[in-house]
């Protein structure tokens, strides 16, 4: 609990980069990427994620159809660099390990103190808890 | 082998009895002449007397008796007389003799460039050493390009790798190498900072396909069930 409230202290933006990193963790355990494959693979990713994050800035002012099309667009764009650097099977699981992220992150607000090790690279969830639907972010 | 016709007549008409002879080898030595040649040779040999005879012990003492038949000789001084009379006219006097001033006369030549000038032959003829330049020249081109072209990519990758962003993308994934370091990490972010981080990652689409994969059923029903944005902005503006 103690890191948990030196945590609360972040600002935002240090908060969400280390919802990053943990991202990056993350994705690098289910690539299991090399470390000459990390050299070639992170400063390609670190564009698309810039891309990304260009798209949702510009999101307010958008057709949400036109958003989500926009994102596709630039994983479609980036899906023939990454397979350059990690192969058609393990472009598939980057972009499967991003979603898996997500539904972790969506996990742990359900139930915070019960991170289980099933929700973690190495498996996938068995029994899935109920989520506080009004609590996540719909459409806006 | 049998010999053409033409060679026949014309043999027959030089010699037209030799023609008649059957052709065979007129020659012919003993059955085993051969066989004792070698011991009857040698055997010659040793029969063969030498006409030329020098009395006994004429060898053992003939270099003393050259030694002083040449003392003999000099101490008579009889043998210079036997030489030809012009040369021993001579004497010691030097018989060649050259004009007065001859090299000196040659030596002012030499130095004004009349002798035979020496020719000088290069070690390189000038157009290898062009060939060899120029080749020199492109090998050199084309390595500075090379190394410009791989320091260049280096470079890109070096000015990539050493952004911030991309840094702490590396730096996080070895932070996180296991799934205790990954757990510990998630179970100290709060709903607020993780609701967020959704809202501002990811499509609209991937957020309701992963709470659908999620268990849809098991969401507790929205209490109007209206698809207002401002509604969904309230409620992530109630948890911030």
């Amino acid at each position: 609990m103690c890191g948990k409230e030196s945590f609360a202290q972040e600002d935002p933006q240090a908060k969400q980069q280390r919802i990053e990193a943990l991202k990056t963790g993350f994705i690098s355990q289910k690539l299991q990427l090399s470390p000459a494959e990390s050299e070639k693979f992170w400063p390609l990713y670190y564009r698309y994620e810039t891309e990304l994050k260009e798209v949702h800035k510009e999101a307010n002012n958008m057709d949400v159809i036109d958003k989500d099309e926009k994102l596709l667009n630039i994983r479609k764009k980036y899906k023939s660099e990454f397979s350059n650097v990690l192969g058609p099977r393990r472009v598939n699981s980057l972009f499967r390990s991003e979603n898996e992220f997500r539904a972790v992150l969506l996990r742990h607000i359900q139930h915070p103190m019960n991170i289980e090790r099933s929700s973690l690279p190495s498996a996938r969830p068995t029994v899935t808890p109920p989520i506080n639907r009004n609590k996540l972010p719909l459409r806006r | 082998m049998k010999p053409s016709q033409e060679i026949l007549n014309e043999l027959k008409s030089i010699s037209p009895g030799l023609i008649q002879n059957d052709r065979k080898n007129v020659f012919s030595i003993p059955d085993t002449y051969f066989e004792s040649f070698a011991r009857r040779v040698l055997l010659k040999i040793g029969t063969l007397k030498t006409t030329l005879q020098a009395p006994q012990g004429y060898f053992s003492t003939f270099s003393n008796k050259l030694l002083l038949k040449i003392e003999e000789l000099e101490e008579t001084g009889k043998g210079s007389d036997n030489i030809g009379s012009l040369l021993s006219g001579l004497k010691n006097k030097n018989v060649f003799t050259v004009p007065d001033g001859y090299f000196e006369k040659n030596k002012i030549d030499l130095l004004r460039g009349k002798s035979r000038t020496a020719v000088i032959r290069p070690m390189f003829h000038k157009r290898g050493i062009w060939k060899q330049a120029v080749a020199a020249v492109v090998t050199g081109i084309i390595s500075i390009n090379a190394l410009w072209m791989f320091n260049q990519s280096n470079s890109s990758i070096t000015s990539i790798s050493e952004d911030p962003g991309v840094s702490s993308y590396i730096r996080a994934s070895k932070e996180y190498k296991s799934e205790e370091q990954l757990n510990e990490g998630i179970s100290k972010l709060s709903n607020d900072d993780i609701i967020k981080y959704l809202s501002t990652n990811g499509s609209d689409a991937d957020n309701e396909n992963l709470i659908s994969s999620l268990g849809e059923k098991d969401l507790p029903a929205q209490s109007t069930p209206s698809s207002d944005e401002s509604e969904n902005s309230a409620d992530l503006n109630s948890t911030k």
